[in-house]
């Protein structure tokens, strides 16, 4: 695809050390890494490895200890909370474990809710969120409240959520950790075409080592640190596990 | 994020509970209508104080009259030519002095006639009021039937409503027990300009002409009779000369002496001035003082009355404050728990991209429709109460009362679009903590699962 050498996430140094009273529990020791534009990454790891902090930290969502992480060049431990919100907004999808969609919204509201925030006009948001409905094959349950989808379904809504904004990062915080095999690996699926379509970057955190192998590169962490950097072929991933899985299944 | 947008989704997330809206909103239409009411009741005071003031004449009008000091110095004093110097006088002369005064509209002047008039067989005590017709058309008397009298007419005249009641038989043992119905219109009106009392034939009178009666709402003129002063000048001195009636009870005032050719005299007992506004009143009123006459409006009551209900206001506008301010407080409760149940929503919209500015916005909006419903239908339940208020006053003292229907509650527009912005602005000022509090939210705590 394109240039694999673009780096778009740089991570040099990084340290978490959470106080709990008078105890310091170190959540990552010393982690360096480079993520490049367009890779599907996962980073796998036990409950408790520092995985989600690593995750959370790239979001901007809790501050290092030490060290810097650069998102396209921009330092993002550094942003005051504003800009992260702006940068948030034009750069970075997030899809969650428990999905947290609006209970109180209907799919489509759902999905085109990260346009809401950019100041879409209603006609556009709703046919571009209508599109990306489409795209993760819930078009006619656009009008279907949450509370009427299974957990797949959901998570699908929250897929074409964290697609619609066109980001050129997504973080996904454990997508499949509330779902059977089968559903997982049809999230996975699904994640990985969008992603590759517009060459877009996705970061998963995740313990099942099923879904990362859907993954062009495999960050192993363990007890805050990273003990290996497994990457793979991206044909291997196509041949391996995209191709088989479309001809078992043909239509999601 | 654009503005309906926002709006849209702050309507769908306070419909979204309901129930604790409806208890939110009822807090502001309390205190909403407890301010208005409130004012109102002190606006519907100053309206009657208002009211009655123009039932006692014209807030414009000034009344003068002559320093009755030097009248009663001049009585006792033999040589009242020197004293002269300072001797003011209501005359002609003094109505042009008046007149050319800044703010001054017109003056007017008045010289009163203690007489008698006649409907057959009934009698009646009257003053006549000699004034210059022309200029007591300006007074724009209210008249509640008839017209103006004119020069032009024989002995035409204006009758105050309360002169065509004062009919009384001599004769009768009970001479007011039974008043006789006189129809100033229809009935001949004889004329004596003499109050003198007649054993047996009393002498001929002057068939006067009626033309208009004034208005029931205004007691100002209620018994007196207006008449040209030339006309009655003439009328008079015809009638002293063919009786031979020197009596010295032609006027009031006591000027009845034949003027010296060129000693200045009363010309008038009474003169109004008329002011073009009520702010001039004071300073018109003060300079005809200066002049050495004494002059009265109803400014000096007004502005009491005005102090008193403006206090009046401020207490009750304060009872009511407090009402309003339990319900800001409430509101501010009611966005805090917002906030603790929507704690996840807002760390959610936080991470897919929503701005700080438009969570701060949204609950500021939120809470300041909160306000608005609030105001609006508290203001409507205020128009409401307003309404009951004075049905049941009015419906009480109403019809007996001698100034019609009083109104005790009054909510001028003004009032209603204040009450509304104040408390809109009340729920913003109470929304603004909770507000500042949302965007604080840590993203990461709120989308924290398990």
């Amino acid at each position: 695809m394109s240039n694999p050498k673009e780096i778009i996430i740089e991570i040099k140094d990084l340290r978490k050390v959470y106080k709990i009273g008078t105890e310091k529990v170190v959540a990552l020791n010393k982690i360096d890494l480079n993520i490049h534009k367009g890779e599907i990454c996962c980073v796998l790891g036990t409950s408790g490895s520092g995985k989600s902090t690593l995750l959370n930290m790239m979001a901007g969502l809790e501050k290092p200890s030490r060290g810097t992480i650069q998102i396209k060049g921009e330092a993002i431990e550094k942003m005051s909370e504003k800009k992260l919100a702006k940068f948030r907004q034009k750069n970075i999808g997030f899809i969650f474990q428990s999905y947290n969609l609006m209970t109180a919204l209907t799919a489509l509201e759902n999905v085109a809710m990260p346009l809401i925030f950019r100041g879409t006009p209603r006609n556009l948001r709703e046919k571009i969120a209508l599109k990306h409905l489409a795209m993760v094959g819930l078009k006619d349950r656009y009008k279907h409240r949450p509370t009427q989808m299974s957990g797949g379904q959901q998570q699908r809504v929250g897929i074409a959520r964290a697609f619609v904004g066109a980001p050129e990062i997504i973080f996904a915080d454990e997508p499949t950790g509330n779902l059977d095999t089968k559903t997982s690996i049809e999230i996975m699926h699904i994640m990985w075409k969008m992603a590759r379509e517009k060459n877009q970057t996705i970061v998963i955190v995740t313990h099942d080592p099923e879904v990362a192998l859907y993954a062009d590169k495999v960050i192993h962490i363990r007890d805050g640190d990273i003990q290996s950097i497994e990457n793979r072929e991206e044909d291997d991933v196509m041949e391996k596990y995209i191709k088989p899985y479309e001809a078992t299944y043909v239509k999601i | 994020m654009s503005s309906i947008d926002l709006a849209l989704m702050g309507i769908k997330n306070l419909l979204r509970r309901k129930a604790r809206t409806i208890l939110t909103v009822l807090g502001v239409v309390i205190g909403t209508a407890a301010i208005v009411v409130m004012v109102s009741l002190g606006l519907g005071m100053n309206k009657a104080f208002e009211q009655q003031l123009e039932e006692y004449g014209s807030l414009t009008m000034i009344d003068i009259y002559n320093n009755m000091m030097y009248e009663g110095m001049r009585g006792d004093s033999t040589g009242f030519g020197d004293t002269s110097t300072d001797q003011v006088y209501l005359d002609d002369e003094t109505i042009n002095m008046i007149e050319s005064m800044d703010h001054v509209e017109f003056a007017i002047g008045f010289k009163r006639f203690d007489s008698k008039i006649y409907a057959g067989k009934y009698e009646n005590y009257s003053n006549v009021k000699a004034v210059d017709l022309s200029k007591l058309a300006l007074m724009n008397i209210k008249l509640s039937q008839g017209v103006m009298p004119s020069v032009e007419g024989q002995y035409e005249a204006l009758f105050g409503f309360q002169v065509a009641q004062n009919f009384y038989d001599p004769q009768s043992r009970n001479p007011y027990g039974n008043p006789p119905q006189i129809n100033i219109f229809e009935d001949k009106i004889e004329l004596l300009p003499s109050s003198q009392y007649y054993e047996g034939r009393r002498p001929r009178g002057y068939i006067l002409k009626p033309t208009g009666v004034t208005s029931e709402t205004d007691w100002t003129y209620a018994w007196d009779i207006f008449m040209d002063y030339e006309t009655f000048e003439k009328l008079k001195a015809d009638f002293d000369r063919k009786n031979k009636t020197d009596d010295g009870n032609g006027s009031t005032g006591g000027n009845s002496r034949k003027p010296k050719s060129n000693e200045k005299v009363n010309k008038y007992d009474e003169m109004k001035v008329s002011v073009d506004n009520v702010k001039n009143v004071q300073e018109v009123q003060d300079q005809i003082k200066a002049m050495g006459f004494e002059a009265y409006s109803l400014t000096d009551a007004l502005e009491n009355m005005k102090k008193t209900s403006a206090m009046i206001q401020a207490i009750l506008g304060g009872i009511g404050a407090v009402s309003l301010f339990i319900a800001a407080i409430g509101i501010t409760n009611t966005m805090v728990m917002s906030i603790y149940e929507r704690t996840k929503e807002i760390g959610v919209m936080k991470v897919i991209g929503a701005q700080l500015k438009d969570i701060k916005r949204l609950f500021l909006f939120e809470a300041a429709m909160l306000g608005f419903f609030g105001g609006l239908l508290g203001i409507a339940f205020s128009y409401g109460v307003s309404f009951i208020i004075n049905s049941v006053i009015s419906g009480m003292t109403g019809d007996s009362g001698y100034y019609g229907p009083q109104i005790l509650s009054y909510i001028p527009a003004w009032l209603a679009l204040l009450g509304l912005g104040f408390s809109t602005i009340i729920g913003l000022v109470a929304g603004y903590y909770p507000a500042v509090r949302a965007t604080k939210l840590s993203a990461l705590e709120a989308i924290r699962t398990e």
